[in-house]
C-alpha cells in the first residue's frame, strides 16, 4: 500500500493508486444504478411519441400555414381577371383567411399576403 | 427510432451496456434523483432520434451518446441558472451528487465534489469509461491539448486533496 503523495509521477498525478481508488469508486456509483432503470421498451415508446408529437406539431403548423396563404394567393391573383366579383371578396378576405385556417397567426399572415397582392393590383390598374 | 431503422434488439443490447453508467454519469453531475431521472430519459429520447440510433452497435456509438447526457446536463444547469437570476436567490445548486453509494469513501467523495464540473467529469469519461482523450475532447467539446491540461490539474488537485486527508490507495 503506498500514499498517494508518494505516488505521484511528473505525468500522471497520484498514479497507478489515484487510478484505482478512481476506477473503484466510479464502478461503485455505476453499480448502484442497475437496480434503477427503466426498461428499454418504455424508452423507445417514449421516443416514439415525442418524435410523433414533434411530426404533428410541425406538420399542423405546415399545413396552417400554407393553406392560409395559398387561400390569400388564389383568392388575391383570381382577382386581377374577375375585378367585379373579387371586390366582395376581398373586402372579407383577411377574416375568410382566419376563419378557413382556424389560427389566427397564418391566418392574419393569409389575410395580409391576400391583401397585398389586392393592392397591387389596384396600383396597376390606377398606373 | 423507429424511422431511423433502429434494431429493437440492437438497442435493448446498447442499453443494457450504458444506461446504468450514463445514469451514475447523470446522477454525479445534476445532483438530485428526480432531475436525473428526467435529465436520464431525454438523452435517450435524444439518442433514438438520432441517425447514431440506427447503428448502436457502432463503436462511437458511447461515446455520442456520452456527448449528449453532457449537453443535456449542461442545459439543465443553465436553466437552474437561469431561473435562480428570475427568483434572485442564491440557492445552493445541486451540482455534485449526493449520489456516491453510501459504502464509497466519504473523504473521496468530498475531494471529488471539491472538483468543477468538468474535472469531475473529464475524470468519469477516463476512469470509468476508458475514452482516450480524442473521445474525450469530442465529448466535452474542447480541444484533446485541453483535455491533457485539464486530466492533469484534475489529477493533481485531487491527488493533493487525497494526500491531505491522507487516503491511501
Amino acid at each position: 500500500m503506498r500514499s498517494l503523495r508518494r505516488n505521484q509521477r511528473a505525468g500522471s498525478p497520484g498514479g497507478e493508486a489515484l487510478e484505482a481508488v478512481l476506477r473503484q469508486q466510479f464502478s461503485g456509483e455505476i453499480e448502484a444504478q442497475r437496480g434503477n432503470l427503466p426498461d428499454p421498451a418504455l424508452m423507445v415508446l417514449m421516443a416514439e411519441l415525442e418524435s410523433s408529437r414533434k411530426q404533428r406539431t410541425w406538420s399542423g403548423r405546415l399545413v396552417s400555414w400554407s393553406g392560409a396563404l395559398a387561400l390569400g394567393a388564389v383568392t388575391a391573383v383570381a382577382s386581377f381577371w374577375f375585378p367585379d366579383a373579387a371586390a366582395g371578396i376581398e373586402a372579407l378576405l383577411p377574416a375568410a383567411v382566419v376563419e378557413a385556417s382556424g389560427n389566427s397567426g397564418p391566418g392574419l399572415a393569409g389575410g395580409l399576403f391576400g391583401a397585398s397582392l389586392y393592392l397591387l393590383r389596384s396600383l396597376i390598374e390606377g398606373s | 427510432m423507429r424511422e431511423a431503422g433502429a434494431d429493437p434488439a440492437a438497442f435493448e443490447k446498447f442499453y443494457a451496456q450504458t444506461a446504468a453508467p450514463i445514469r451514475a454519469f447523470i446522477l454525479r453531475h445534476c445532483g438530485d434523483r428526480g432531475s436525473a431521472d428526467d435529465l436520464f430519459q431525454i438523452t435517450f429520447i435524444k439518442f433514438l432520434a438520432s441517425r447514431m440510433a440506427s447503428t448502436p452497435e457502432a463503436p462511437e456509438a458511447r461515446a455520442y451518446l456520452y456527448r449528449i447526457a453532457s449537453n443535456v446536463i449542461a442545459d439543465h444547469g443553465r436553466m437552474l441558472k437561469r431561473r435562480d437570476r428570475l427568483h434572485g436567490s442564491l440557492r445552493d445548486l445541486p451540482h455534485h451528487a449526493q449520489t456516491a453509494p453510501e459504502s464509497s469513501d466519504p473523504k473521496l467523495r468530498e475531494a471529488l465534489r471539491s472538483l468543477s464540473a468538468r474535472e469531475q467529469q473529464l475524470l468519469w469519461l477516463v476512469y470509468a469509461e476508458g475514452f482516450s482523450h480524442k473521445e474525450v475532447a469530442i465529448i466535452m467539446n474542447v480541444s484533446r491539448a485541453s483535455v491533457k491540461v485539464l486530466a492533469f490539474r484534475a489529477r493533481k488537485k485531487l491527488a493533493n486533496l487525497l494526500a491531505e486527508e491522507g487516503v491511501r490507495a
